[in-house]
């Protein structure tokens, strides 16, 4: 489909689009935890692979390919979206302050599990989300973030059990305290 | 039971329901208490997982995100196309549009080129091996300068002529677009900068510094030693060479801009070509604000990468 949209056919535009991209929003919006963040990186991501298509060389199928462009366009817009924070904070501390306030609000809204799955750190997350969320093979995890099969399970079992425990955590009645006193 | 690979992997077969009803329980069963916690875990969070509702875009936020990547790619809006509809600026492909832009910037370059010193780039290959090489380089650096310049001028004259031809198949191009107003505006922005940039030389060495350097013919195992050559060369070597006006054509445009996609704020110089195995080969150089420099070769004029050396 990739060839016939390099050949100048924009219905492969959209049937390409149609195919993928609500499985990547779903993994962008897993990741960053923000819609209007992910909705971003699903435009990011899109027009990298359409700007890169020539480079796809059909070793792997497009959606692994995606995918992994997926996946790096997130975690590099939320590495840019932490520096731009950092620099907020540093720049302007009232106006970070009402920010911080206002993400906590929003974050204590959220199920339990979002929050646990956006505590997971880098490397567990995109398995867990990959894998147990969208449902990939193993084989195909361990295509899109480039790491061996053995190396995606050991993540997913790690990643899986910091997930229990910060679920556990999440549901300590003092934590739950404090998101009482925000939503008050 | 300790946590080893085996037990990882049964652990988790049990979790997610992957084995013979029969043998998952005669698994279990077998189970010491530390591997029954550690299944109760992992259990714990694929339950939590398979609660969490599907995220989808709404249709709005498809048509958004879909419409924002068309005007970003010059795709053009879907809802507003019609057979009969003036195509807008918008719709031409981007390298022509940067056309006039590009060529104005490389008449500048190529006139404040003229008349600067000549430059030459070690040739490579041949050697056993890179500390051999690397050693030729040296040498071939101090002795082949005269053989260099000559060289280097008579590829001038070459890259001249292909300067002229390719305005003028940008032109002839442009001139043939269905979008007929913007396209004479480009024909005519290129012809211009065609004319200025092919004016002679006082020294003979027209565009000199403008012209790609030929890595030669190297076998991809000789990566590293392009990597040595490309790092020791000095920043001079590079100067300006991203406006040489082959670039003008679309496959080179294309490799640039795919560099320039891969790191913000990283500095990008067009270096040469090169023939790995055979494949005629693109070569850039990034470097990252830290310091980090990057060498990619691609197939021109497909772009597809060839190879990636950090050395």
């Amino acid at each position: 489909m990739l060839e016939r949209y390099l050949a100048g056919d924009v219905a492969a535009f959209d049937q390409i689009m149609a195919a993928h991209q609500d499985r990547v929003f779903a993994v962008c919006l897993r990741i960053m935890a923000n819609r209007d963040a992910a909705l971003d990186a699903v435009q990011e991501t899109f027009i990298t692979l359409f700007r890169k298509a020539g480079q796809f060389r059909g070793q792997s199928a497009l959606s692994t390919w995606l995918y992994r462009v997926a996946v790096n366009t997130c975690y590099d817009q939320l590495r840019k979206q932490k520096r731009r924070q950092t620099e907020s904070l540093s720049d302007d501390r009232d106006h970070a302050d009402v920010a911080t306030d206002a993400r906590f609000a929003s974050v204590e809204l959220r199920p339990a599990i979002e929050r646990a799955i956006e505590s997971l750190p880098r490397e567990f997350q995109a398995a867990v989300i990959l894998s147990d969320l969208e449902g990939l093979p193993l084989r195909t995890v361990a295509d899109v973030l480039e790491i061996p099969v053995g190396t995606v399970k050991s993540r997913l079992f790690r990643g899986r059990k910091i997930l229990a425990e910060s679920l556990g955590n999440l549901r300590d009645p003092s934590r739950h305290q404090i998101g009482d006193d925000h939503d008050k | 039971m300790t946590n080893s690979h085996t037990d990882i992997e049964l652990i988790m077969a049990l979790a997610e329901e992957t084995l013979p009803a029969a043998q998952a329980a005669a698994a279990e069963a077998a189970l010491d208490d530390a591997s029954r916690a550690e299944l109760a875990v992992q259990r714990q969070a694929l339950a939590a997982l398979a609660d969490l509702t599907a995220a989808e875009m709404t249709d709005a936020e498809r048509t958004r995100v879909g419409d924002m990547i068309r005007s970003e790619l010059n795709l053009g809006l879907t809802v507003d196309a019609s057979p009969d509809a003036r195509p807008e600026k918008g719709q031409l492909p981007w390298y022509l549009r940067a056309l006039p832009v590009l060529g104005a910037a490389a008449a500048l370059v190529l006139i404040v080129g003229i008349g600067l010193n000549s430059i030459s780039f070690p040739p490579i290959g041949g050697s056993d091996s890179a500390s051999e090489a690397a050693s030729d380089v040296t040498v071939a650096a101090a002795t082949t300068g005269a053989t260099a310049v000559g060289k280097v001028a008579e590829e001038g004259a070459v890259f001249d002529r292909a300067v002229a031809e390719d305005f003028d198949d940008a032109a002839a191009l442009a001139a043939e677009s269905p979008m007929a107003a913007p396209a004479t505006t480009t024909a005519a922005a290129t012809e211009e900068a065609a004319a200025a940039t092919i004016s002679p030389a006082s020294d003979g060495t027209l565009g000199s510094l403008m012209v790609p350097h030929d890595l030669g013919e190297v076998s991809l195992s000789d990566l590293d030693d392009i990597a040595a050559r490309v790092e020791k060369a000095g920043d001079e070597l590079f100067q300006d060479l991203s406006y040489s006006a082959a670039r003008f054509i679309e496959a080179g445009l294309v490799c640039w801009e795919l560099i320039l996609d891969e790191g913000e704020g990283a500095q990008m110089t067009y270096v040469g070509t090169a023939t790995i195995d055979g494949t005629n080969t693109e070569v850039y150089r990034t470097e990252e604000p830290s310091g980090l420099i990057t060498i990619h070769l691609f197939a021109g004029p497909t772009c597809d990468p060839v190879a990636l050396i950090i050395p």
